[in-house]
């Protein structure tokens, strides 16, 4: 009984990495229609400035957070107006192949800064909290706060300021949010800004958790595209639930049966909800 | 009765596009579909040809039941249709546009590149695309990228597209959207040319010129309904047809 | 205007071939050589690239586990089974091929970017599966001692295969097949219609295309050549580990394929010389190649997204009219 809270909890943390990262890909499909597929190499890259800042140069670990995030969301928007942003009247696919050369780089600079081998980041408050006889620890609990946090806040950002409906207006009609006056442009940097951030924040709350090593952003690249197409695409609530419902199959799968299959068993999933329903289970245009 | 819907529905989350459309489509006729925009005229078509799955209702088409067909199932079946935006190959020539149309009912698959000649297939292609070059008027555009040609002769190549499928039914979406009234009496060539072989047409439309001059038969929608279907003449004295596509204020100014 | 054009291709086509035929003169130093082989086996995974992305529109992540596949079914086939390499070659082309069916059934109904990552994902899957069967695979340490053809023959013409010519030789087959294949497909009916749903899918489906048919037949054909220049890396190299079968490789058949020109035939074979060549005067050792590849094909596609061919040619052509 404990045993399976105790892998509920996991998944919710594991959940809440893909929720952070999956949210971010749809902030800028669903308004550029541009699929970042370097998303996952950029909470990667997020873990591994938080290596090189907090661990070699051992500067405070906050000021490392806050920093990290803020450089991983400047990054993005580097990336949108240096390579996306050029492009945008070109054929779709550049789009696509522009992104992999970006992931590929990413990559490439990581392994050259730091090679191949796993890191590992040091956890800011060691120790762990008990309740009914559940262990969890600090920081795994600092992942489902910090994550519930930045998530109430990007729901805010959409919904109340101006800044978040006009993202949102732009991602229904674009021609219309032009029309009315909206600044594309600006929009479209804010909306990398925040998919990039959100990804960073992802890779600051991981790395203490897990091992920092340069493969590390594809799996969470994956599974937040299963949980886009699986929650409809374009739909920031469907890529949430996408998000956790992946989680909960990959935890779930790995511990009952075995670490391989639960690879397999998560994209499983994701066929089975393609072959019978394409458009997702919340439904939405493709 | 080529072509039946039967209480047709077509729901979008929680709007209604198509509410209970009841329309038959006969054989050699021209039947004009017109309302406001909106009122679901497009995506009646799209449903009839597969491009969306209906919520609730049937499709018959020579009797036969084609309601969830695949969409080009329903291209090889003889249906052929235009889009209210105008969709063609811009990257290609007037010609090979054409010729993509021919190739359903050619062997195409990989295995054929290896097992058949081609001199036989370009000889076919070239003489079926000349015919249907030919009824569109844009024979001696035949090499021209279509991407350069304007608005009217782009959407006579998307004309000459399902032409080329050897239609039995051929919807058209708005053959006209966006051409100027002079240039108008040349598409209706066009379309009295394929009426004229033998294929029955149905015609989403505005300009009422088209409308007067080649319908047989008008089905009005507003709001995803049938007002009132009847022959041109009927139509225009109709006060709900009026009502629904200009408004109150002209019902009791043309009285 | 046509006729003259035509002729001036053909003899531009022979002389590709002939300086290919002698190539091995004129490089003797073996080094040279190997790198000659390895651009052709990149060339020829080019190409099956080029058939289901750059003909058909739909951007494949697997390649690189589509080539392990082929290179990983010779190795056990000529290892373990110890079968010719007349027979095991086609079987691990076809496994590759069959892996396509596999991938390609739930990976096509997808468009776009979806296609893309569902792909990567298959690829994943693929090394997943060969580091975990390690009995057959070797697991992680691979498997060595690849055999690569032996003579073909022997009473009649006694080839020896072993020498670096004779390598290079084989795989020059090989490549001006495959680009024989690619160039019938493209010519034929059937590329005109991969042509037309890659730029409007729904237009074909009206026209009463089968379009899902279509791509499935793109994405076999591409997996088995994408298998048959796994099985020429093997038996040319002699060993196969699992990131043989990495999704990495994939991305550089990508970048080459970008370089030389999405799309074009010659781009297949420019590509990779360029960049090998390039890589190699560079000094770019394996761990920079990644970065080195990514940023050609970022700077690429910013400013030269039709890749060299892509944007020389019709210049060419534009000289001539």
């Amino acid at each position: 009984m404990v045993e399976i809270f105790q892998q509920i909890l996991n998944a919710i943390v594991l959940g809440c990495v893909y929720c952070l990262i999956a949210s971010g890909l749809t902030l800028v499909y669903g308004i550029m229609h541009v699929p970042n597929f370097a998303q996952g190499n950029i909470y990667m890259g997020a873990a591994y400035l938080v290596f090189l800042l907090g661990c070699i140069l051992g500067f405070n670990i906050i000021v490392v957070y806050l920093a990290t995030v803020f450089i991983m969301g400047l990054f993005g928007l580097i990336i949108e107006r240096c390579c996306f942003r050029p492009i945008s009247n070109t054929p779709h696919v550049n789009g696509f192949v522009i992104a992999i050369g970006i992931l590929m780089v990413i990559e490439g600079l990581i392994v050259i800064l730091f090679g191949a081998d796993y890191k590992e980041v040091l956890p800011i408050w060691k120790g762990k909290v008990e309740f009914y006889g559940i262990t969890i620890s600090i920081q795994r609990l600092l992942v489902i706060f910090g994550t519930f946090f930045v998530m109430v806040v990007l729901h805010i950002i959409l919904k109340k300021t101006i800044w978040g409906m006009s993202l949102v207006a732009m991602s229904q009609n674009r021609e219309l949010a032009l029309s009315v006056g909206i600044n594309v442009n600006r929009m479209t940097e804010l909306a990398f800004f925040m998919s990039t951030a959100l990804a960073g924040v992802g890779g600051i709350l991981m790395a203490p958790i897990s091992f920092v090593f340069p493969a590390m952003g594809m799996p969470p690249l994956l599974i937040s595209f299963a949980a886009i197409i699986f929650g409809g695409f374009g739909s920031l609530s469907g890529a949430i639930l996408g998000s956790f419902i992946m989680a909960f199959a990959g935890v779930f799968s790995m511990q009952y049966i075995s670490a391989i299959v639960s690879d397999i068993a998560i994209f499983g999933v994701m066929i089975m909800v393609l072959l019978f329903k394409p458009t997702g289970i919340m439904g939405g245009k493709n | 009765m080529l072509l039946e819907c039967k209480d047709i529905v077509k729901n979008f989350g929680g709007i209604t596009a198509v509410n209970k459309i009841n329309l038959s489509i006969k054989e050699g006729e021209i039947l004009g579909i017109i309302g406001p925009n909106g009122s679901g005229k497009s995506t009646l078509f799209n449903l009839m040809t597969g491009f969306l799955p209906v919520t609730s209702g049937e499709i018959l088409y020579k009797g036969k039941n084609i309601t969830g067909e695949p969409s080009h199932s329903i291209g090889r079946l003889g249906i052929a249709r235009t889009f209210q935006r105008t969709r063609i190959f811009l990257k290609e020539t007037v010609r090979d546009n054409i010729a993509i149309g021919l190739i359903p009912k050619m062997k195409h698959s990989v295995w054929d590149t290896v097992t058949r000649g081609r001199k036989n297939e370009e000889r076919l292609l070239s003489e079926r695309c000349a015919e249907v070059l030919h009824i569109i008027g844009l024979y001696e555009y035949s090499e021209r990228i279509a991407g350069e040609l304007d608005q009217e002769k782009q959407k006579r190549v998307a004309i000459g597209i399902g032409l080329a499928t050897d239609p039995i039914l051929f919807l058209l979406d708005e053959p006209t959207g966006g051409i100027n009234v002079e240039e108008v009496s040349q598409l209706i060539d066009i379309i009295k040319r394929v009426a004229n072989k033998g294929i029955t047409i149905c015609l989403i439309e505005h300009k009422v010129k088209m409308i007067m001059e080649l319908c047989s038969r008008i089905v009005v929608l507003n709001f995803g309904e049938k007002i009132v279907e009847g022959s041109p003449g009927e139509i225009i004295r109709n006060e709900n047809a009026i009502r629904a596509y200009l408004g109150k204020e002209y019902v009791t100014e043309n009285k | 205007m046509g006729k003259k054009y035509l002729s001036r291709q053909m003899g531009y086509f022979i002389g590709g071939i002939l300086i290919l035929i002698l190539l091995p003169k004129i490089l003797y130093i073996g080094f040279f050589l190997h790198i000659a082989t390895v651009i052709l086996i990149m060339a020829i995974l080019c190409l099956s690239l080029n058939i289901i992305f750059g003909y058909t529109g739909q951007l494949s992540l697997a390649h690189g586990g589509l080539f392990g596949i082929g290179g990983y079914v010779y190795a056990i086939l000529s290892t373990k089974l110890s079968l010719n390499f007349w027979i095991a070659c086609p079987i691990a082309a076809i496994a590759a091929g069959i892996a396509g069916v596999l991938i390609g059934v739930p990976s096509l109904r997808l468009r776009g970017p979806f296609f893309v990552i569902v792909t990567l994902g298959f690829n994943i899957i693929i090394v997943a599966i060969i580091k975990n069967l390690s009995k057959l695979t070797g697991g992680v340490n691979g498997l060595m001692g690849i055999p690569g053809p032996s003579s073909l023959f022997t009473s009649l013409i006694n080839i020896d295969f072993e020498t670096g010519f004779m390598k290079y030789y084989l795989i020059l087959f090989f490549f001006l097949i495959v680009t024989f294949i690619a160039y019938r497909t493209k010519k034929c009916l059937v590329g005109k219609c991969f042509a037309a749903i890659k730029e409007d899918e729904d237009l074909c489906k009206s026209v009463g295309i089968n379009t899902m048919s279509l791509k499935m037949q793109s994405f076999i054909l591409s997996s088995i050549l994408a298998g048959l220049s796994g099985v020429l890396y093997a038996s040319y190299i002699g060993m196969m580990i699992p990131e043989d079968a990495s999704f990495h490789i994939g991305f550089d058949a990508l970048v080459y394929l970008t370089v030389g020109g999405i799309g074009t035939l010659l781009g297949s074979i420019v590509g990779p010389t360029l960049m090998i060549i390039l890589s190699e005067i560079f000094q770019v050792v394996a761990e920079a190649r990644t970065l080195f590849n990514g940023l050609a094909l970022v700077l690429l596609i910013i400013f030269m997204p039709k890749g060299i061919i892509g944007n020389v040619l019709p210049l060419l052509k534009k000289k001539k009219v």
